[in-house]
């Protein structure tokens, strides 16, 4: 069973927020969705691989050719803080 | 003659002999998504400056004998998840409602390149997390064939959009179901192509080995043509493969399926289904027959796993690519916090809704730990043994038959129950699970609310469930 304190840890983990009031839906959400998905548990898997690409693509490998990418301007226009052409985000250390 | 009753093919026809202009076609539809736009709320953004400015210029090439390719002039419907170059791109989330897209997705450049017309991006469920298109920031939109009724989801914007005319053609994507679904409670043609013939590059993930971009249209003929020209191998999905156009001239003249082999899973057929669904079913087994395939009943025992095999991918994946909105780089920020720690925690909690919060916070909680081997590991070996089945019936079957949904579009705001779920689920999951592709066709059935047949194909037989697809279209029209 799922109580109220693993909900708070995996939203600790997720960096979510889940409020008192919200606290018992989404037990109750979570423990309903383990309910269901604990029905595999019946599937015997001991000679079975698990499936990683349905194509059975072995990694494809290029050259490493420097090829043209986003302009700077471009990947700094959806941030909300931005200084000498870098992402700005809060000081972390002293 | 109303130019937004054309199909895709039939406008670009008159196009081409300057009956009508790129213009004319645009302003018509725009016109209409004017009309239609505040009961259907197909769309979360409209691009008309460009679309105009694109429009006089592929009218430009056309009176200087310029050639054009194979979209010019359609407008299109693009799912709010795949970026779409200095055009809004949201996910039907809060937290992207003000991200503009830096580059375009390889789908978006073809469509460009071959001078389709971007009309809009079109609503869907948050993340393209649901199926009915309620979880949207923007609103839920509506069925244009009855208003009080969903349209399906996730792609369900881009299934109205082409129902309503307010566009003849969209693209959407397909996890579990997002295209077909839409499409069948729509009465209209959708394909979810097989895992790795259209690029993903610049589509939002949302469960990375499932995930695929697909079509909507009005007959089997435009959607083909919009699969055309987004179907390849690119450099910057390394999951596709190279792939062959298909012929469409000479697909309009199947009018048999003599030889062609169908299977029937059983499993398909236990649950509940509508009487329609059931009827329409029968009926279209006995077309098939009609045309000259052979029928036969088969089994794929795991397909009754794909639901509990799906969530636990689809959550796991979900936890981890839904990191990436932090607030930083872009999205939406808090307007308060003191801490990095807090800006992050702020700007995810109040830009996320609750059905995204709820899938994080499960694929966070099966994969830490010992829990990560208990259902994640194990799904994976599922999903090989379902992979498995499916290969057996391709050795000896050409396609597979079913309805695309057991249900009919129900009640905006209505719940619906687990089974209910899992019934729908059942149709859809395996096909991504198996990376297999499928069409969504409306059958016969003239009056009330649509019902879909599902034809299922292998990898990368496309040209298998669009043969059929034809033919099936041409004995029901």
């Amino acid at each position: 069973m799922i109580n109220k304190d693993t909900v708070l840890e995996m939203a600790e983990l997720a960096k979510l927020s889940i409020s008192e009031a919200e606290l018992d839906r989404y037990v109750d959400n979570l423990n309903q969705m383990i309910e269901v998905v604990d029905k595999i548990k019946e599937v015997d898997t001991e000679d079975l691989e698990p499936n990683y690409n349905v194509n059975n693509l072995i990694n494809p490998l290029r050259e490493d050719e420097i090829k043209e990418s986003l302009p700077r301007e471009e990947v700094l226009k959806n941030t909300n803080e931005e200084q000498y052409g870098y992402f700005k985000i809060l000081r972390v250390m002293d | 003659m109303d130019i937004i009753d054309l199909k895709a093919w039939e406008m670009k026809e008159k196009l081409l002999n300057r009956e009508i202009s790129s213009r004319e076609i645009l302003e018509s539809h725009l016109n209409r998504v004017e009309e239609v736009e505040k009961d259907i709320n197909a769309f979360i953004t409209i691009n008309r400056e460009k679309a105009l400015l694109d429009a006089d210029i592929i009218d430009k090439k056309i009176k200087n004998g310029e050639e054009v390719g194979a979209l010019a002039g359609i407008p299109i419907g693009v799912k709010d998840n795949i970026m779409t170059k200095d055009l809004r791109t949201t996910a039907g989330s809060k937290i992207l409602e003000d991200f503009i897209s830096p580059y375009d997705a390889t789908v978006i450049k073809k469509i460009k390149e071959n001078h389709g017309i971007i009309l809009g991006k079109t609503n869907m469920d948050e993340f393209s997390m649901g199926g009915t298109t309620q979880s949207s920031y923007f609103g839920p939109t509506k069925n244009p064939l009855d208003n009080t009724k969903v349209p399906g989801g996730s792609s369900g914007g881009s299934a109205a959009a082409v129902k309503s005319k307010e566009v003849p053609l969209s693209i959407g994507s397909d996890t579990g179901g997002s295209i077909r679904q839409p499409a069948s409670y729509c009465g209209l043609v959708g394909i979810k192509p097989t895992y790795g013939l259209v690029s993903r590059y610049g589509l939002i993930a949302l469960s990375n080995t499932l995930d695929q971009i697909g079509v909507f249209g009005r007959d089997v003929q435009d959607a083909v043509l919009m699969l055309n020209v987004i179907s390849g191998k690119d450099q910057r999905d390394f999951s596709t493969m190279d792939s062959k156009a298909l012929d469409i001239e000479s697909l309009e003249k199947v009018d048999s399926l003599k030889g062609i082999k169908v299977a029937l899973p059983k499993e398909f057929f236990l649950g509940e289904m509508d009487d329609r669904v059931k009827a329409e079913m029968d009926k279209s087994i006995n077309i098939f027959k009609d045309l000259g395939a052979t029928i036969e009943e088969i089994d794929l025992p795991s397909v009754k796993y794909a639901l509990e095999t799906y969530h636990i991918i689809t959550s796991g994946d979900i936890s981890s690519n839904m990191a990436r909105f932090d607030g930083i780089r872009y999205g939406y920020r808090a307007k308060d916090y003191e801490t990095l720690d807090e800006l992050y925690i702020n700007s995810r909690t109040e830009g996320f809704g609750e059905e995204v919060k709820r899938r994080i916070l499960f694929g966070t909680y099966i994969l830490s730990g010992h829990r990560g081997k208990e259902y994640y590991d194990k799904a994976l070996k599922i999903r090989t043994k379902i992979i498995g089945e499916f290969n057996n019936v391709f050795s000896k079957y050409d396609i597979i038959l079913s309805p695309t949904s057991p249900n009919l579009a129900f009640n905006l705001g209505e719940k619906r129950s687990e089974i209910y779920s899992r019934n729908e689920a059942l149709f859809q999951m395996p096909v991504n699970l198996a990376g297999l592709c499928a069409i969504s066709v409306p059958t016969g059935n003239k009056e009330g609310l649509p019902v879909g047949l599902q034809i299922i194909g292998d990898r990368f037989k496309e040209i298998d469930i669009i043969k059929a697809a034809f033919a099936y279209e041409g004995m029901v029209k």
